[in-house]
């Protein structure tokens, strides 16, 4: 199942644009946890999702084989991290080995953290894995260039991802992502009016 | 089997999780403080219901419905930054500050309303991806059926009945995952018609 040229651009835009919307929601939550003593695979998540916005954004910029195998891993490990992750935020819900009838409790979806939202991840891995299957053989995806705005939207997102690693900067590299992210959706509504007009 | 036609099923899991998601979260209590915070459980029912019928009945007419449900879940996903963020009491001057951002209710979360709206509208534009084809009767029937329990589900949470609603998007969800269980093991009597007549 392989998607080409500009439909790529706007799923590839798409999925980074969800990513950073899950790295701001996984980061917010998971580093004052860090901060506050708390086990550090919480920082799983919020690394591997710095990762698979580097990979996006690369296979974007650098269209290629090498950059194409890289999003791949990123998206596959991402699945993982998703489908993985639910076991833990179902732990701090009161589900463990020696009470798993609290997996039944019907106020378990409204649990915080929810046990369904690392799940998330792993939707958003299904989009990267379509966008990025077959980069390096879709020419009219490698002869587009990437334009000005969009590249303007990684350096931002690029910028929150650092600020967002430490608790003192946290709140400025949100603010950051937001900006990023709402920048990422105005340049993916552009380019899906801009392939309607050209296919009219 | 066409990538478009994965996008447009894709897109009903992708709202039907999220109208799950915000009709748990979304209680009563909070719409009886805001009655706005009904805006995202009414938005990705009726996306839900959509890309359902499109997966149905694929025609100009559930074609532009999506487009039309496309376009109201991306405006209630940037309303919803705009409350999730107010509703902490914060001044925008303050949006640098780290506890402007922490806690509840999730800043950024409501994007993902404007994520699915955008995916979409890219599908159902998206018109050199390929046909929205003919399909087997009863994959069309079970999608059918999905896109009419959605529709129920939004009547039933705008009346705030959640628990009946939750229950709604969930059959929808089921039914429709029947359809497309039905339509990949059908697919070589898939003809490639464009189904937009």
């Amino acid at each position: 199942m392989s998607i080409t040229g500009e439909a790529r651009r706007q799923l590839l835009l798409l999925t980074t644009l969800y990513f950073a919307i899950l790295f701001l929601e996984s980061d917010v939550n998971h580093v004052p946890l860090l901060s506050a003593g708390w086990l550090t695979y919480a920082l799983i998540p919020v690394v591997w999702l710095s990762f698979s916005l580097l990979a996006l954004m690369a296979a974007q910029l650098w269209p290629s084989a090498a950059t194409s195998r890289l999003l791949q891993v990123a998206m596959i490990g991402a699945a993982l991290v998703g489908i993985i992750g639910v076991f833990p935020h179902l732990a701090a819900n009161g589900v463990t080995w020696n009470n798993p009838g609290a997996l039944f409790n019907p106020a378990l979806l409204h649990g915080q953290p929810g046990p369904q939202w690392p799940l998330a991840i792993t939707i958003g891995a299904v989009l990267g894995l379509i966008g990025g299957n077959g980069i390096a053989q879709d020419a009219a995806f490698q002869r587009a260039a990437v334009g000005w705005p969009t590249r303007i939207a990684f350096i931002l997102v690029l910028i929150g991802v650092a600020l967002s690693d430490s608790l003192a900067t946290l709140g400025w590299g949100s603010s950051v992502i937001v900006v990023a992210a709402l920048f990422l959706l105005a340049i993916t509504l552009r380019e899906i009016m801009a392939a309607e007009r050209n296919a009219a | 089997m066409t990538v478009r036609r994965f996008l447009v099923a894709f897109t009903v899991v992708f709202a039907g999780a999220l109208a799950i998601e915000t009709l748990n979260y979304h209680t009563i209590a909070t719409i009886a403080k805001d009655r706005w915070a009904m805006a995202p459980d009414l938005s990705g029912a009726l996306l839900l219901s959509a890309a359902l019928l499109v997966l149905a009945w694929p025609r100009r007419a559930s074609i532009a419905f999506m487009i039309g449900a496309g376009g109201i879940s991306i405006v209630v996903g940037l309303a919803g930054i705009v409350f999730h963020f107010a509703s902490r009491g914060v001044p925008l001057v303050n949006a640098g500050v780290v506890t402007s951002w922490l806690g509840n209710p999730p800043p950024l979360a409501p994007l993902e309303f404007a994520v699915v709206g955008t995916l979409g509208l890219m599908t159902a534009l998206w018109e050199r991806g390929g046909p929205l084809a003919q399909i087997p009767s009863i994959a069309s029937a079970c999608y059918g059926l999905g896109a009419i329990l959605g529709l129920a589900a939004l009547m039933l949470a705008a009346t705030t009945a959640l628990a009946p609603a939750t229950a709604g998007v969930i059959a929808a969800l089921v039914i429709g995952a029947l359809g497309y269980l039905v339509e990949i093991t059908h697919s070589d009597r898939v003809t490639g018609l464009d189904g937009r007549g």
